[in-house]
């Protein structure tokens, strides 16, 4: 759908000329009635139609007893009858012509199977009908910029540029009312309900296009269709900043989103990845989400790294410095011109250089002074301002000094006011002035992480996904003859001709299914050889005795055979047994592990880590969502932890990082192309030195679907 | 009269399965056949008349099954036990003489279903190698050989059984052995003169049962999905863990039954992500609402069970892992795997069929 066709298709939600609800009671005290007030004290100046098939008159304005009775036909219409009822209406509400409605009512898909018939029955109608549906099971919408409050929370914040939406209707609401209490402002707030047929993507595509909205800011428990959101999420980013929070990061939180939505909470990891692709800033707390929101929506982006700390007391510097340190935001080296002006308008104990303490009985003067000189340097990017209440201190003329300095200059500013009551009026002057006033440092330095972290992501070139010459043809009949013999697992000779075919170097050797096998194979590839028992049962193969190295001749191939399969067998009785795999001896070399693991809501992540314990106990791991292009492939590798055993530490030399970027790459290309991979595994992926390549000489690959 | 005797030489090699699809070959190569089965060992009764619940099987298979009271001759009750080792059973192989004529009659081909093993019934007289003489039939040995395991009892009974050895055939042979079958087994059985029609591949799908088999024996209710009690179930997975290592874990197999508490949403739906047959729920917790609907939605059934998970996995594996051949569609795939494996023609010839 063009995106244009998205955006005007939504606004019937957001810019109606006319509303009908559709289930208001006579008195008040019903979701009805609620929506209904709602809309008239919010300011709305469309056209209202209550409709309730035994009142002719409510609130002083003409009820409808039903939707055939209407004047016109409604751009909108808010339903809060009881969910039996849902059905007919919007069979009505399609019938008529009406291209929006939500769906307050409860008693759908969350109730049990029963509900969740009646709520596939209603979308039904509503897509035969050609009616887009918020909800159902949901708070309902508010839209600032027709000061349209279809919903049934009667606190609405000021008008402003952050767009929200909520999966949850209970944390909806008091989010609402705390970013009235704080001042906050909206352009759009969604409840999203069931998301029977609306979801999160579609009001982001929404979004992108609207011109009152500078920020998205959502709340969410699950993701309908992941590759799309990325996809929209990334086109949003593009122009705007969307920061999520994304609830059910723990165990225990999963569990609990399952419960509450019906959907797996999704792995960490893949959001992470995901998240990282399209640009998404990433809160962990609700009081994060709107410190971000607040920054980004009140705030010019830096326009580079580097901050300007400028405060009356040291402690509270410090502690802003560690958490520069700690979230990665660089600190402004400032020229010695700075300093030197610094030091000629500062008392002679003030600190000069970054953090800058103009000390302990500074005024509003000496703190404007400062500023200003800062602001001069060209290493400045943003200024954090800290202060506390000393005697002489004037919270209220500093935040009205600095921040004047700060947009004259244009420079992107952040206050920390610390104290309650002394600095209230301070506080509430840089709220005034748009200034994001934070009540302790770390949070301000966390806003402004988050808000370099986005520059970052624009400045940087999207990644393209090479093209990968490979042979698919022989990976797909690999693929069939093992889903055909109903097998889950494709391992040895099988996975790696699955390797070959997309041009990953494997080691010479076959698979023997039995002693003469061995060593007709062991002769042909020369020796020494390795051996390795073979079966899609045994996992750690050297944890249970399954490897023998340096087999140097026939005699030895032959008892290196018997004992593999006898131990395999006498430790794992129940393991299916192919045979014993016969290798070429791989010179030694760093051991790495590339792997794969398809994520229900994102699809196909590939997986890098150094091999071993590395990957097994310090989950030194890094992720990308497939396919990955070579510079995320590089990008990976430069991340892990144990990366300067790669560079080469300690007199080792480096190792060859190109050939593990190509085989990332490979991988990823790999899982895109075949949907019935599950989940691959390249370990050990043997690293020679730079220039000698690498082998792949372990692979096992998960199928099904 | 033709008789062959289909025995073998350790329980569940899957004679009675063999015993079916010998039956319908013969069938559809124009030759009626009847049925036997001398001495049965899982009594049920089939209203009046106390006989083998296998025996019983089979003989609902054919289009003219035989009066239910003779075609198993002796079912092993502990009446019948006693009886034998105090010397009160008069004549047990008069018994099976006697049944077998009521069967038989009228009958070109018998196809006769031997003991579980080669020794078994031997106290009363009625083992193999006495009923093959009794029966004046052949004998088709089902073996099913395990890693390490010699072709003892083959060897057994081809010396007791004599020219009445018609054959061997294997059953129930994982793809990974076939291999060191051929090289190894079969021309030791050349060598001792003993003639081998083939191997029959290993088959989950028959070891499987149904859902509503599994509801059955758990006692369970069934939440949701009622329509898809008929859907198999091969194997079942405990589900004890976070959900990032359940989806990992439950893609390893297919066509599950997935036990876990009912209050564990996150685990029940990383069952529903993979190929999932049914979820067990214990301790009588039912689920979110939200997951039962897409349970249903799926069509995957939600079994709610008063007992613990140790419990529930006890009772499983008491029923599974064994082949089950009452179910639908069972027969007609016995039948297509014998004719994949076995070579029929020359089975049939060398048994005069």
């Amino acid at each position: 759908m063009l995106r244009e066709a998205h955006f005007l298709s939504l606004q019937g939600f957001f810019d109606p000329a006319s509303v009908a609800v559709i289930g208001v009671g006579r008195e008040p005290g019903g979701v009805g009635r609620a929506v209904f007030d709602n809309l008239l004290s919010g300011g709305f100046t469309g056209a209202v139609y209550p409709i309730n098939p035994r009142a002719d008159e409510i609130a002083g304005k003409r009820c409808y007893h039903d939707v055939a009775e209407l004047p016109s036909v409604p751009d909108l219409a808010v339903i809060a009858v009881p969910a039996d009822a849902c059905l007919e209406e919007i069979e009505a509400l399609g019938d008529l012509g009406v291209g929006a409605a939500i769906v307050i009512s409860a008693g759908f898909k969350e109730t049990g199977p029963a509900g969740a018939a009646k709520e596939r029955a209603m979308v039904a109608a509503a897509a035969e009908r050609g009616v887009r549906l918020l909800g159902p099971n949901c708070l309902g919408l508010i839209s600032m910029r027709s000061k349209l409050n279809a919903s049934f929370s009667s606190t609405v914040p000021p008008a402003g540029g952050i767009a929200f939406m909520s999966q949850s209707g209970a944390l909806g609401t008091a989010i609402l009312d705390w970013a009235s209490g704080v001042g906050i402002g909206l352009s759009s707030f969604v409840s999203l309900g069931n998301k029977a047929d609306l979801d999160e993507s579609d009001l982001l595509q929404a979004w992108t296009d609207d011109p009152d909205t500078r920020v998205v800011v959502a709340y969410l428990e699950s993701i309908a269709d992941g590759r799309r959101f990325v996809d929209v999420a990334s086109t949003l980013v593009a122009t705007k900043p969307l920061i999520v929070l994304k609830a059910g990061s723990s165990d225990a939180g999963a569990r609990a989103v399952s419960s509450h939505t019906g959907s797996l909470a999704g792995s960490q990891t893949a959001y992470e990845a995901a998240f990282r692709k399209a640009g998404i800033i990433r809160a962990d707390t609700v009081q994060d989400l709107f410190d971000f929101a607040e920054g980004f929506s009140r705030q010019p982006l830096p326009a580079g790294p580097g901050v300007a700390i400028l405060t009356n007391a040291g402690g509270p510097a410090i502690m802003a410095t560690d958490a520069c340190e700690a979230l990665g935001v660089g600190l402004a080296s400032l020229e010695r011109e700075t300093s030197e002006a610094l030091r000629a308008a500062l008392p002679d104990a003030a600190a000069v250089y970054n953090p800058v303490d103009v000390l302990g009985d500074a005024k509003a003067e000496r703190y404007a002074a400062a500023a200003r000189i800062l602001a001069a340097d060209p290493n400045v990017r943003s200024l954090l301002v800290i202060l506390t209440p000393q005697a002489p201190t004037q919270p209220k003329e500093t935040a009205e000094a600095v921040a004047a300095v700060a947009k004259e200059s244009g420079l992107p500013m952040f206050g920390c006011f610390m104290g309650q009551r002394a600095v209230a009026e301070g506080r509430a002057a840089l709220t005034a002035a748009g200034v994001p006033s934070y009540e302790f440092p770390e949070r301000a330095v966390g806003t402004l992480a988050a808000m370099e972290r986005y520059r970052a992501h624009l400045a940087a070139p999207q990644p393209q996904a090479a093209e990968v010459d490979a042979d698919r043809d022989a990976v797909r009949a690999v693929i069939d003859e093992a889903l055909g013999a109903r097998r889950m697992t494709i391992a040895e000779e099988r996975a790696a001709a699955v390797a070959s075919a997309y041009g990953i170097a494997i080691p010479k050797g076959g698979l023997a299914r039995d002693v003469k096998e061995a060593r007709l194979l062991a002769a042909r590839i020369g020796f020494p050889v390795a051996m390795k028992i073979a079966s899609p049962d045994i996992l750690h193969k050297s944890d249970l005795g399954g490897i023998r190295l340096g087999v140097t001749d026939l005699d030895m191939v032959s008892r290196a055979y018997a004992e593999l399969v006898d131990s395999a067998q006498s430790r794992m009785p129940d393991a299916v047994i192919w045979g014993v795999t016969v290798q070429q001896m791989i010179p030694a070399g760093r051991e790495v592990i590339v792997g794969i693991n398809r994520d229900p809501t994102f699809g196909p992540l590939v997986m890098f880590g150094l091999g071993g314990i590395y990957v097994e106990v310090m989950k030194d791991v890094t992720f990308r969502m497939c396919p990955v292009s070579p510079e995320e492939a590089r990008a990976m590798v430069t991340e892990v932890k144990a990366f300067g055993l790669l560079r080469g530490a300690r007199g080792q030399k480096p190792a060859d990082i190109d050939a593990i970027v190509d085989v990332i790459v490979k991988v990823s290309a790999l899982a895109s192309d075949f949907d019935d991979i599950l989940e691959l595994d390249i370990n050990p992926l043997m690293v020679m030195d730079r220039g000698g390549g690498a082998l792949a000489v372990d692979i096992r690959i998960g199928i099904g679907g | 009269m033709r008789t062959i005797i289909v025995a073998s030489t350790k329980p569940y090699a899957g004679k009675t399965g063999i015993c079916v699809a010998l039956l319908g070959e013969l069938r559809e190569r124009g030759v009626g056949a009847g049925y036997f089965k001398p001495y049965g060992t899982m009594p049920f009764r089939d209203g009046n008349v106390l006989t083998d619940r296998d025996a019983y099987y089979v003989n609902t298979t054919l289009p003219k099954p035989g009066p239910m009271g003779s075609v198993c001759a002796i079912v092993r009750s502990e009446r019948f036990v006693e009886d034998v080792l105090l010397g009160r059973e008069p004549s047990p192989s008069e018994r099976v003489a006697d049944a077998f004529a009521t069967v038989s009659k009228g009958q070109d081909v018998m196809v006769v279903e031997g003991p579980s093993d080669v020794y078994q019934g031997m106290a009363a007289g009625v083992q193999l190698c006495a009923v093959a003489d009794l029966l004046d039939g052949r004998v088709l040995l089902v073996d099913n050989p395990e890693h390490l395991e010699l072709p003892d009892a083959v060897l057994g009974a081809a010396d007791c059984l004599g020219t009445r050895l018609g054959g061997v055939v294997l059953n129930r042979i994982h793809e990974s052995r076939s291999a060191a079958i051929i090289e190894h087994l079969v021309p030791f059985y050349r060598g001792r003169g003993i003639p081998y029609f083939g191997m029959i591949a290993d088959d989950p799908t028959l070891a499987s049962i149904t859902v509503s088999e599994l509801v059955d024996e758990l006692g369970g209710t069934v939440l949701c999905a009622e329509d898809r009690l008929d859907e198999p179930v091969e194997s079942f997975m405990i589900g004890a863990m976070g959900q990032e290592k359940a989806l990992r874990f439950f893609r390893r197999k297919a066509r599950k039954a997935v036990i876990t508490g009912g209050d564990r949403a996150d685990v029940q739906l990383a069952a529903l992500e993979t190929s999932t047959s049914a979820i067990v729920l214990t301790g009588n917790m039912p689920p979110s609402s939200l997951v039962l609907a897409r349970a249903d939605q799926l069509g995957v059934p939600m079994v709610l069970v008063d007992m613990d998970t140790l419990t529930a996995v006890e009772k499983l594996e008491g029923i599974m892992g064994q082949v089950r051949l009452h179910g639908p569609g069972k027969a007609d795939r016995m039948r297509e795997m014998f004719v994949a494996g076995v070579a029929v023609d020359d089975l049939l010839e060398a048994f005069d069929l």
